[in-house]
This record gives C-alpha cells, structure tokens and sequence, in this order.
C-alpha cells in the first residue's frame, strides 16, 4: 500500500517538473521516465521504460529462455533526435516446476540513448515516445501494451538532472553488460555437452564465487539445465551445460551475457561473443563446408568476396572513374614498368585500405547491434547526399568545368611527381566509396560469413573484397600486354574524359531520387540545393584571371569556401524527416503488399504460397532484377496462374524487423528472394527456397514451376482414408 | 524447553490454533493459484471454429453431448505449459466421468505451436488438439484476457466455470466439480 502511495506521489510530483507518461495496468505499473528535466541540443542523455510488477510477479529479457514473452518497445524521438535500441540491464534466472525463464521479478528499467539533434534550439521541445507490449506473469500470464509520451523542454545551459531520478538510472546501467577488455571467448561442442571458455589473463579470480552466461537467444542451451557450472581460474571462467536439442548444427557463434557474482552479493555482466573451437585450448574450428548460407569455408567465402569485388567495377558510378583513369595512367609520357605498377599498387592500397575500414567499422557495430546490416551507410540521408556531390564534382571535372590539378582525384595532370602515387591511392578510395551501393554478386554470402567469424577472418573477407575490386585495374596497368590493346592517346581523350561524365551525372539522378524516397520533396530540394552550391564553386573557378581582379582576390576563394561548407551544412539540416512509403514503391505495383513478419507467417501458415523480395532504393542490383525480372508480363502471369502472393520488404531505410528477416536467412545484404512454397502433402508449409541475388526471368519461372509441379503431384495422390 | 511448563491444554490450544492457522492461509493460497467462478445460471459458451496444427477443423458443435475443458494457451506461457501434462491425464482418465479438452493458444500460429513441440517432444503425446487463435478472436470472443484460463462446458456446450490460473486439474475437489457437471 505504502509502495503504491509514494509511487503515485512521486507521478504526481514529477508532474510538476516535467511531463511524465505512467499509468497502471492489470498487475504491473509501466512508466516512460527521463533522467533529465531538460535536454541540450546534441548531448545525449538517458530514457527508460519502468516496469513495475506487483510482488510475485515478473517480466521477461529479451531472450525470455524456455517460455515468456519478451518486453518489446518501439522507441521514437521523432525528427528531434535518435533513440538507441533497448539497453537491457543483465536479467535473473527464474525457475517455476521445471521451467527455467530469463527475466525481472522485481522492477526493471529498460533504457535507451537519446541523441537530440544538433538543430534544436532553446525553448523547442523534444517529443519522446515509445510503443510498449509485455506479458507479466506469475501463476498466471497478462498481455499488456500501451503508448507512453514525453515532452522534454530545450536548454541553452546545461541539461538538469531529475534526482528523484538519477539512482534509478544508475542501477539500471550498472546491471548493463560491459564490453570486456581483451577477452577471448570460444566454445566447444560435444554431443549434448557445451563448454565456453572465457580467456582472460590476469583475471581476478578470487573477486568471484559463482557465474552464469544468459545466451540472448533462444535454442542454444538447454535453459532448464543453463550454463553455470563455473570454474573461475586467474586465466578466466569456464562453464559447462548442456545444448538445446534445437541448437543449429552449424553453430559457428553464440553471444550473449556472462554475470559474475561474488560472496558479498556483488554483480557484475560482461557481454560475450564466443567463437566454436575444436577444443578446450581455443583453437577456433574451421568452418564447414555445408552449404548452407552463412556457412561457407573460409577460402569459399574469400572467393566470393574476391569475385563480388571484380564484379563492382562493372557498376555504373565506378566504371568511368575506373576507364579514365587506367588510360591515363597507361598513356602518359614518359612512364616505366615499374611507375605503372607501383600506380596499380598503390590504387589497390587505397580501395583495399577502405574496405577495411568500412568493414571493421560494420563488424563493431554489427557486434552490438542485432539491426544492421550491409547498406547499413544507405540509410542516412547525408551519405547518400555526401556521395552525390562526389560524383557530380567528379562529373564536372570530367565535364572540365571544375578542376583539381593532381590532388586527390588525380586524373592525371602530373602523375610522374610524388603526388601521382597519392592521386592513385585516393582513386582507389574513391572508387571503392563510389561502390558501396552496389552489393554485387557473391557479396552478401560472403559478407554474412565474415560477421560470424573472428575478426582477423572477417576482416580477411573485406580485404578480398577489395584485391578482387582493384585487380583489373591492376592487371591492366601492370601487365605489358594489356595495357597495348588500349588505343594511343589523341584528341579521343578529352572526347572520352567528357562522355564518361554522363554516367556519373546518371548516378546523382539516382541518388537524387534514393534521397527524394527517404526525405521526401524537401530533402531532395535540399540536395540539388547543394548541387547548386557546388555549380556556384565551378563558375567561380572558371571566371577569366587577370580580367577581374576579383577573382584573384580573397573574396571568390573566400565565397567558394563559404559555398563549399554551406553545400555541407545543407545535409546537416534537420529537414529529413522520414516519411511513411507506400507498400511497393520500389516496383510501383498495387500488388505487392508490404512485408509484415505476422502476415507472412499467417499466409505461409495459411498453406499460401509467397514470393517475398527484400529490396531498397538505393540497392542497384534490387531494382536491375526488378525492371528487368519481376515487372516481365511472363513472370507477372507466372506469379498470377501459380497463385502466388506478392510481398515486399523495403529496407530503404533501417527497419529491425526486416533485419531480423535477413538473420534469419542468414543474409546481411539485399537483394533477397525467398519463394515460400505453400503447403506440402502433410499440410504443412513447405520450406522456402532462397533464389539467387541476381535474376532472369527463366529462374523466376522454373522456381514457379517446381511449386505447381509439386502440387499437381499432390492433387494427383490419392487422399488417404 | 519452549513449552516445557506450560499446561497441557494451552498446549493442545497452540497446537489447534497452529492448525488452523496453517489450513486458513492453505485454503488463501489454493485461491490465489486459481481464481474459479461458477456459474449458477450457465450461460452457452462463444463457441469456436478453428483448424489445429494438423489442419482439422474443429468446433464446439463437434463435442455436443460431452463434458468439455476448453483451455486458452500459449506456448510462451510457463503456467500454461506446466498445467498441459495434467490436462492430458485428466483427457485420457476414465476414471468418473470422461472428459475431453481442447487447446486453444491466444494469438499464435501453427508454425509457433509446431516449434514447441520440437523443443518439447515430450508435449506431442498429450492427445487432446492442439488449436492456434491466429487473430486472437475466439480468445477475444471468450473474454480470457490472462493465461491460462480455462472453461467446463457441460454437453449442451453451457459454460459451468471459469477458470483463471492452474486449478489442480488431477486433485478430487476438481474431479468433484466436472462429476457435478456431468450430472444429467
């Protein structure tokens, strides 16, 4: 009673101070809850949802063990800022006649980071919501779900603390798992047994007295048995369990949450990703060599990497870049064997040096977030934008309007001085950044293998990507012959060096458009806006010297910096809000519906057959199978006469339920097609069968085939009695 | 010794009042663990028309003339789960009178029924259908807002009680209540 009381007080008191949203629900309090009073434009800051059941009762973790329900909230801070995804304090295990459930018997705060945006200003107000859905239970189980707001004010000093407030927050992150310094994690497998080993040299052993892991899925451990038999040593911990009789037989990764405990009731959780080992020294295993997706041997995976990345030099933003700069390099004066492949190395350095990053920097976002995954960079309005104006300023310098000498693009002016090796590095770079829309063929296997792995394996993978994407280059300017088949250069070249502008202009069309679909009329006005600016620099540049004094002075270097930076700063405008998409804008077509995991579930339950494709604006190769394959009349009529439902998934911007999609799958990358069969002889779905990433309308039509076969053959059977 | 001078009939009333004490919060606790209406002007039951995991359709017409426990599930429901198993023995006994129950699982999918009985293949055998509510309107119709709940229909398909939570579906006192039920 007296728990209720100073619980409703303290609503009522927080009102005064700032807008709270709680309200009660059949055996559990729920409350959105700030730490701050006020928030200051970019400075981030906490939020949580407040579950409070009634005594004996409990809520679930994210992966709730043999039976529950986790708590799933959709955070949303609007155009005013961005929300982390839930941050889940380590749970308690909870066991009831023989069911062993991950979970918070007592109140638990679910967090999430708030990023207010940079354009908020004194006197705004930051709106805050979040959709919540739970299932509390004790003897019994409730549903419950419900929306909570809050409205925080903008501060030009500093953001306040609710103090009523702050322990709250502080308990709740002090139950975060952390990210452990140098651990080394893998485990080994033995028929039902598992055993992970945590390596972790000067280990304070004699801090601890027990340790659990909490895998964050399902189907690893048998939960009822968990994974606690510790043996806590200074080289670290090891714990044996037993494997879920469901468990993957490729289980390659498990991550999850190690909680230490010691005597005097001290915890604290570590996140942990451990890798399979062939035994209990660490060694990691080799992959297999099943076929299944996401499960290729290594040196599999490196060719497809390597195969995918020759293949993006075909894409139509990296082929001029690429064309120009390889006669170029061949057919200045005065170069040797030797300059011409120390060009080729040092421009497969630079597109090799950007894949590494790309990918280090993808592999550590991918290791704490579960909804990324490759195009990740896509998403955000600004790098498209940012990669626009590259490629235009690239098309004008192509177009000889704007020119840079032999700096960074290096095309070619001066490349025997020490800055023509650099030219080459920064083209590579360049044209491994100017690719990274396209997820050619190979690449996604491969990219999803190489999340899965070690990071020295993983970045191995990124690193072939990028030899395969520099090789032809390569090979043409260091291989004698090749480099003879090129015509002598003439006049031609500045004929070719100009026509090669217009697929790069055709580019920023795209990518016009691929901002157009995230941001809407404005954020598109806004881009050509830049474009503008960019134009402005060019006319600058090429006002005749010594005609005007102006144009030699500080005033146009000046006006061209101002123009260049206000270009910029355009895509930092808070002026890309998203807006909702029509369900199959990507094919414009009023029958596909747009995916929704329950819907297809019910239609693949329903014995319906499903034609799914995961597909995104910015995806060339999506939009190349869907011109070219799914908008054909004879696979429009193929779907039609095999009764086949259309579902689209539109990963244009992030969407965890589609990545969720793409994990199950074991994909990182689109395009993905999956054809759901319908239903078996049994009655029960068929399994689905994944089509490849690049499309003809024959594959389409066989798969098609090979359901209405299998069903005719049903039809055909005799019923059984 | 705690009682050792004390009289022998304050002994016997310590000991009395310990009893009862002891069967006083025994009988709350029965309660808190299922909360049993009864309804003594039975009202007819919703009804369903379902298809279970293997694709037979099922309705309440289809249990006329029997004594019926219409179960509402879910695979995620811990309660849930523990109370199957009795619910089976109490399908299978022929002891008193013969009952059938169905399972109906509040918003989920044959797919989300079929994944629990492959991580519990014990739970295959449990004989009675297993029915997924996909769009969660039967449960709806049966206003059952907390898992699991449970109704006894008579052979008419008239609702008799309501339970909230695990009753002891093997214990006499039940037996007891499903007999009456029973009775013409």
């Amino acid at each position: 009673m007296l728990r209720r009381l100073a619980y409703v007080l303290t609503i009522v008191l927080g009102l005064h101070t700032f807008d709270v949203s709680a309200e009660r629900f059949d055996r559990i309090d729920v409350e959105l809850l700030s730490e701050v009073t006020s928030v200051q434009p970019g400075e981030p800051f906490w939020i949580g949802v407040h579950l409070r059941p009634d005594d004996g009762w409990g809520t679930y973790w994210k992966n709730p063990g043999e039976a529950g329900l986790p708590t799933r909230i959709e955070w949303d801070a609007g155009s005013g800022g961005h929300t982390s995804d839930t941050q889940w304090p380590f749970p308690d295990r909870i066991e009831a006649q023989g069911v062993a459930s991950y979970g918070y018997y007592e109140d638990v705060l679910l967090l999430s980071r708030v990023t207010p945006s940079e354009h908020l200003r004194p006197g705004d107000e930051l709106s805050l919501s979040a959709e919540v859905s739970w299932a509390v239970c004790s003897d019994i189980c409730i549903l419950g779900d419900g929306s909570f707001q809050l409205t925080l004010p903008v501060s030009g000093g500093d953001a306040s603390v609710a103090p009523q407030k702050h322990q709250l927050f502080e308990d709740a992150r002090s139950r975060l798992p952390r990210e452990p310094d140098a651990w080394d994690s893998t485990f080994v497998r033995r028929n039902d047994t598992i055993r992970l080993r945590i390596q972790a040299d000067g280990f304070a052993a004699a801090d601890w007295e027990s340790a659990e892991f909490f895998p964050a899925s399902s189907r690893i451990l048998e939960e009822s048995a968990g994974l606690r038999n510790a043996e806590i040593t200074d080289q670290g911990i090891r714990l044996t369990g037993q494997i879920s009789r469901n468990a993957p037989d490729d289980l390659h990764q498990i991550s999850g949450v190690a909680v230490l405990r010691s005597a005097a009731g001290g915890t604290e959780a570590y996140s942990v990703r451990a890798y399979a080992a062939t035994d209990d020294t660490g060694s990691v295993m080799p992959a297999t060599t099943s076929a299944a997706p996401g499960d290729y041997h290594l040196l599999i995976a490196l060719l497809m990497a390597f195969a995918g990345g020759i293949i993006l030099n075909t894409m139509p933003c990296v082929f001029p870049v690429l064309s120009f700069k390889a006669v170029v390099v061949m057919e200045s004066p005065e170069r040797g064997q030797h300059t011409h492949q120390m060009h080729g190395l040092f421009y497969a350095l630079g597109v090799i040096s950007f894949f590494l990053a790309l990918g280090g920097v993808f592999y550590a976002i991918s290791a704490k977030s579960e909804t990324i995954g490759w195009g990740f960079q896509l998403h955000s309005p600004w790098f498209v934008g940012l990669l626009a104006y590259i490629l235009f300023t690239l098309g004008l310098s192509f177009s000889g309007v704007l020119s840079f000498g032999n700096r960074l693009m290096g095309v070619g002016q001066s490349l025997t001085e020490s800055g023509g090796y650099v030219g080459s590095y920064f083209t590579g770079a360049l044209a491994a950044v100017v690719a990274t829309p396209c997820t050619a063929p190979f690449m996604g296997a491969a990219i999803a293998y190489a999340l899965v792995q070690p990071p020295l394996h993983a970045l191995t993978v990124f690193a072939a990507l990028g030899a395969g994407m520099a090789l032809p280059f390569v090979l043409l300017v260091s291989v004698p012959g090749l480099g003879r088949l090129l015509p002598k250069p003439g006049p031609w070249m500045v004929v070719m060096k100009q026509a090669l502008a217009f697929p790069l202009y055709l580019t920023v069309i795209w990518l016009l458009w691929v901002v157009g679909q995230q941001t809407g009329p404005m954020g598109m006005a806004i881009l050509l806006g830049g474009l503008l600016l960019i134009c402005f620099v060019a006319w600058l540049q090429n006002l005749p010297r010594g005609q005007y004094r102006f144009t030699t002075t500080l005033a146009a270097r000046s006006l061209a910096a101002v123009a260049i930076i206000g270009a910029l700063g355009l895509l930092a405008l808070p002026t890309m809000p998203p807006i909702d998409r029509t369900p199959g804008a990507a094919t414009t077509n009023s029958e596909w519906q747009r995916y929704s995991a329950e819907r297809l579930e019910r239609l693949v339950a329903e014995g319906q057959p499903v034609f799914l494709n995961v597909t995104a604006d910015w995806c060339i190769s999506c939009i190349a199978n869907e011109r070219t394959t799914l908008s054909a009349t004879t696979v429009k009529n193929g779907f039609s006469e095999a009764g086949v439902a259309l579902m689209e998934a539109d990963w244009t911007r992030p969407d965890p339920e589609i990545t969720r999609l793409l994990d199950r799958f074991n994909r990182k990358g689109i395009p993905l097609y999956v054809l759901f069969p319908g239903s078996g002889p049994d009655g029960n779905p068929r399994e689905p069968v994944v089509l490849p990433t690049i499309l003809t309308p024959g594959i389409v039509l066989d798969a098609l085939e090979s359901i209405e076969t299998d069903n005719t053959n049903q039809a055909a059977r005799p019923t059984s009695p | 010794m705690l009682l050792g001078n004390a009289e022998p009939r304050n002994v016997r009333t310590l000991f009395l009042a310990l009893v009862s004490w002891t069967l006083i919060w025994g009988l709350i606790d029965a309660a808190d663990a299922a909360d049993i209406t009864h309804f003594e002007h039975p009202p007819s039951a919703p009804g369903f028309d379902l298809p279970d995991i293997s694709g037979t359709q099922w309705s309440l017409d289809d249990f006329g003339g029997q004594l019926l426990v219409v179960n509402f599930w879910a695979t995620w429901c811990a309660p849930c789960v523990r109370e199957l198993p009795d619910l089976a023995q109490l399908h299978k006994s022929t002891n008193g009178a013969e009952v059938t129950v169905v399972a109906i699982a509040m918003r989920q999918l044959a797919v989300d029924i079929e994944e629990f009985l492959d991580a519990r293949p014990e739970m295959r055998d449990l004989g009675f259908p297993l029915i997924p509510d996909r769009d969660g309107q039967t449960t709806a119709a049966w206003d059952v807002s907390s898992l699991p709940t449970s109704f006894i229909l008579d052979g008419d398909g008239r609702i008799h009680y309501k339970i909230v939570g695990d009753p002891g579906w093997t214990s006499p006192e039940l037996h007891q209540k499903l007999e009456k039920v029973a009775e013409p």
